[in-house]
């Protein structure tokens, strides 16, 4: 590219440049308010640095290894660095399902959702309205008891034909013996029979009033009953209006949106009409209070009072497990890594997980190096006939996407219906035995990682200089110990790095397994970890299918503990192969 | 020469921010007077369908999600893209209200009794309410009707018909519910039901009680041993998954298959007549029960922060829950409504089959202890069903009983 652009010349290079850079500052000034808004300082300085950098380096005709360097190093920061401080940081907190935002969020969700609705809680139509003065109010009247009467006969309608409507009576207890009794009884007496009920009670009983139930006008101070001369109706005795207010039109109410949800009008139970969207209205009751100064939440029921317990709830100090939800994020310190060694849920399938993905990446490697080098020293003689469409076809497994080669051997293994069984009238349970799953696995991965090793290895032997063998061979030695002493040496300063990155590979080849058998089959007594799960697998289902949701605190110290492993076996493999090289000098 | 081009450069690089900064404004904040939904790209057209004019003086944009991303991603996603209302599954509601994501609904009982009792519980979490149900689904079983002749009226009937079937070499798959490695829970659960099983109990109101695991409860203990004769006699093999299961029915290699609505489609192309009916009774005393999942709509946190709380709300409380949107939905996406109306006016055979079917089912429990649930539950039927070497069914349950009960402790 440096050439190409040289070679076009000073100007279309430099414009290219512009062109370059502005594309990149457009995109940084683009992202800037975002992340203003969401408060990511670091994120911004890192962006507006580098940005700044880039300028001034590229824009400038010294420091010109500067510009290679500075753009390694803001990529390098970009998609290493920081995604690793992010791994880091999350490892040390409880992020996870149940504690996933702020403080500030958690507050407002609890006390948003702390009113709740009583069995006697009244429901209203509701028309939001101005009086004279402009002021928003709701024309509130009792939900009709004559519409309660209708949708109930439609309900009883439904279960008068069992047969043809059975699927709304689920929950509803079957004929069954005693373990229904538990699943089955769920659900409440019908809401028909108790609201209408209530609902008829809490009706002001007002003998001069017509068949109307009466109609009241909400504001913050309460609500007022409206003569029956100023309510105006339709055809059908639906509230339309009352006489001195202006219903707010359709076409309005978007503008008091905001203004209506956080209408309250206390109500005649102690609590608060409060307003279901834009027709509805009920009075809910408030559970809990929120005390700013003391940063506690007090039950209104019971006087529970619920303090932050430091680990991002607020609990109560007698109960620690009567929690209110929402949580939020907090820092925990190094309670994550200590669980993997303290709970025995981790601990135990940890140790059988980590010993297993052990072997599979040294394994894998083993058997497609052995493989592939086989292959690469057959096919390397020179007189061999088809010696190119040979190394083609063997080099298809690796042309072939790998997630589909792996989903297309998961059909092939399957022990019953699949075809290795059937071809070979083996009865091997390729894929639901412990045993069998862990060849599977590792039979997959040969097929999908033996072109490779073919491929390095025919590439090395074919750097070997052919004098070495042949002075070997005058020396008296034998084919074999040409290759003991002569080749194998030589290869394997060529291929140990490659070998170890493919080690590192292997030991997170989350497709190899996942894909496969879903780290299946299960073991007894495990509830995450299968038979083939690796660490990544297991630390993927940790993180995102474990007992309580989403527990990527976890999964994040997991991940630290799989980079700290990798990184101790590859530095001292490397360390191996450096000895290796200096036996020879 | 090269002093001008640098100034070129400078000159050009700051038009770029400023054009940056232009594009950058409009794009950082959400779309003003917009109710955001997101859905799935099945039911995306039905909803679209159901908003030509905007709801309330207010624009609809609905957006178009994976169907599992809607969930992860309403977690992760900041307030500027977040949807206003979202349309999912009824077990969902656990996590999504305990991470504070979607916000408690208040229903009259105007609403709730328009609604299906059941579908509205399946959106009920710890006694709150956090979604309306708009859709209600279960698995059934599909009967070859040109192999089957007279339909089975218990499970030993069904039993001795598909095994005589296979012993003639009619068939390859006597019974069609799928499982494969990792099971699967959800299609075995009627038979689960059927001889006594239950996940959870629950208290009168509802809530379920996680410490009362029904995995391997007396009665389904001593009806186990029904399960090491059908994985002695090959009626059931843990073998058999989704793809295979659908293959063997519709090539009629397979006289019975468990499956549901979703399947209507592949049915339709099938050459022999088939009976959608419930798994027949196993034990007296015991009916076989599916599962009943629920699609509903929800209202996120973020309504409030995009100042259209009141419509969204509305939207979910007023609208959805009615039956025009219900049966619109409904005839766009093969789905047996919630509404109680709606459901009435469904035309369509094979989904009130379907829905027939689904007499007693129980909702897919909305608690996020269930995930610990589904992983042991569908091994245990692995385990049990696997042909030769398999785990006797007691032992099998026994420990998918300990498993969750260690899970759900810790």
């Amino acid at each position: 590219m440096q050439q190409l652009i040289s070679r076009m010349g000073g100007m279309p290079a430099t414009i290219l440049k512009i062109c370059f850079l502005g594309i990149i500052n457009a995109v940084a000034i683009w992202g800037i308010p975002a992340m203003v808004a969401n408060g990511s300082w670091i994120m911004l300085a890192f962006v507006v640095a580098s940005t700044a950098a880039l300028d001034f380096l590229l824009l400038g005709s010294r420091y010109v290894p500067g510009k290679y360097v500075v753009i390694g190093a803001i990529l390098l920061t970009a998609f290493q660095i920081i995604p690793v401080i992010f791994n880091i940081s999350i490892a040390f907190t409880n992020y996870s399902t149940g504690n996933i935002g702020t403080q500030d969020d958690a507050i407002t969700a609890i006390v948003r959702d702390s009113s709740q609705q009583t069995d006697s809680s009244p429901s209203y139509d509701m028309l939001p309205a101005r009086n004279d003065t402009g002021d928003l109010v709701l024309i509130l009247t009792p939900q009709d008891v004559g519409q309660l009467a209708d949708s109930g006969s439609a309900d009883a309608a439904a279960s008068d034909e069992p047969s043809a409507q059975p699927g709304f009576d689920f929950g509803v207890p079957s004929a069954s013996g005693a373990p229904m009794e538990f699943g089955g009884e769920d659900v409440a007496p019908s809401p028909v029979a108790s609201d209408a009920g209530t609902d008829d009670m809490n009706l002001p009983t007002d003998a001069e009033t017509s068949d109307y139930p009466p109609t009241y006008i909400g504001t913050d101070q309460g609500i007022d009953e409206v003569p029956a001369s100023d309510v105006q109706r339709d055809e059908f005795g639906t509230v339309t209006g009352v006489t001195g207010l202006t219903v707010v039109p359709d076409a309005d109410l978007a503008s008091i949106d905001s203004q209506l949800a956080a209408f309250k009008v206390p109500g005649p139970q102690g609590g608060y009409i409060q307003p279901q969207g834009l027709q509805t209205a009920i009075e809910l009751v408030p559970t809990l209070t929120y005390d700013p100064a003391a940063d506690t939440f007090t039950s209104i029921g019971t006087g529970t009072v619920y303090v932050d317990n430091g680990r991002g709830n607020y609990a109560n100090p007698a109960d620690p497990q009567d929690k209110l939800t929402p949580g939020w994020r907090a820092t925990v310190g190094f309670e994550n890594f200590a669980r993997v060694f303290n709970d025995p849920q981790i601990r135990e399938p940890f140790a059988m997980v980590f010993i297993w993905t052990f072997l599979y990446a040294l394994l894998s490697v083993l058997l497609t190096f052995v493989v592939g080098l086989g292959l690469a020293v057959v096919l390397n003689k020179e007189r061999m006939r088809g010696q190119r469409v040979y190394r083609s076809l063997l080099i298809i497994p690796y042309a072939v996407p790998a997630f589909l080669s792996i989903l297309v051997w998961a059909g092939l293994l399957n022990d019953d219906f699949g075809a290795l069984n059937a071809v070979t009238g083996w009865d091997i349970p390729w894929l639901f035995d412990p045993f069998w799953a862990r060849v599977s696995v590792l039979l997959v991965n040969l097929w999908l990682g033996f072109p490779y090793m073919f491929l390095v290895s025919t590439g090395a032997l074919q750097a070997i200089p052919s004098e070495l063998q042949e002075a070997a061979r005058v020396d008296g030695a034998r084919t074999f110990q040409v290759w003991r002493l002569v080749n194998m040496p030589l290869l394997l300063v060529a291929l140990t790095p490659l070998l170890i990155a493919s080690f590192a590979y292997n030991f997170n080849n989350f497709g190899g397994i996942y894909l496969l058998t879903g780290g299946g089959p299960a073991v007894p007594g495990s509830e995450v970890a299968g038979a083939t799960d690796i660490l990544i697998s297991y630390t993927y289902k940790i993180a995102f299918a474990a007992g309580e949701g989403n527990d990527y605190g976890l999964a994040a110290a997991i991940s630290i503990f799989i980079f700290f492993i990798v990184g101790t076996i590859s530095a001292l493999s490397f360390g191996r192969s450096n000895a290796l090289r200096e036996d020879r000098a | 020469m090269r002093r001008t081009l640098r100034l070129i450069g400078a000159g050009s690089i700051a038009a770029a921010v400023g054009l940056g900064s232009l594009i950058a404004a409009p794009l950082a904040q959400a779309k003003p007077n917009t109710i955001v939904i997101w859905t799935d790209a099945d039911r995306a057209p039905a909803v679209r369908y159901l908003f030509p004019n905007g709801y309330k003086g207010l624009a609809v944009d609905v957006v178009v999600k994976d169907f599992g991303a809607i969930r992860d991603e309403l977690s992760k996603v900041t307030a500027d893209s977040a949807p206003d209302v979202i349309m999912g599954a009824n077990d969902w509601v656990g996590e999504l209200a305990v991470n504070g994501s979607i916000v408690k609904l208040n229903l009259s009982a105007k609403v709730k009794d328009q609604l299906s009792p059941g579908a509205v519980q399946a959106f009920n979490y710890n006694g709150s309410q956090y979604g309306v149900p708009v859709a209600i689904e279960n698995i059934a079983m599909i009967t070859n009707a040109s192999l089957i002749k007279t339909q089975p009226t218990t499970f030993a009937d069904l039993s001795t018909q598909a095994l005589a079937l296979q012993k003639a070499g009619k068939v390859t798959i006597p019974l069609a519910v799928q499982q494969g490695a990792g099971g699967d829970a959800y299609h075995m659960y009627p038979l689960f039901t059927g001889l006594g099983g239950y996940i959870f109990g629950t208290t009168p109101k509802g809530a379920y009680v996680t410490s009362n695991i029904g995995i391997d409860n007396k009665v389904f203990r001593a009806n186990s041993k029904l399960i090491d004769q059908w994985n002695k006699t090959g009626l059931l093999n843990s073998k058999v998954d989704g793809d295979i299961a659908k293959a063997a029915f519709t090539s009629g290699q397979s006289p019975f298959w468990i499956t549901g609505p979703w399947n209507i489609s592949e049915l339709a192309k099938v050459t022999f007549k088939y009976r959608i009916t419930p798994v027949p009774p196993i034990v007296d005393g015991l009916t076989p029960v599916p599962f009943i999942g629920s699609q509903g709509v929800m209202l996120t946190k973020y309504a409030a922060v995009h100042g259209v709380e009141s419509a969204a709300r509305s939207l979910v409380t007023e609208y959805m829950a009615g039956e025009k949107a219900q049966f619109n939905l409904s005839a766009k996406n093969d789905r047996y409504p919630a509404n109680l109306a709606a459901a009435k006016r469904v035309t369509n055979p094979q989904l009130k089959a379907f829905g027939a079917a689904g007499a007693g089912g129980v909702p897919i429990p909305n608690i996020s202890q269930m995930n610990s649930v589904w992983g042991p539950l569908g091994g245990a039927w692995v385990n049990s069903t696997k042909g030769e070497g398999a785990t006797p069914a007691a032992q099998a349950f026994a420990q998918a009983a300990a498993a969750v009960k260690q899970a759900v402790a810790g």
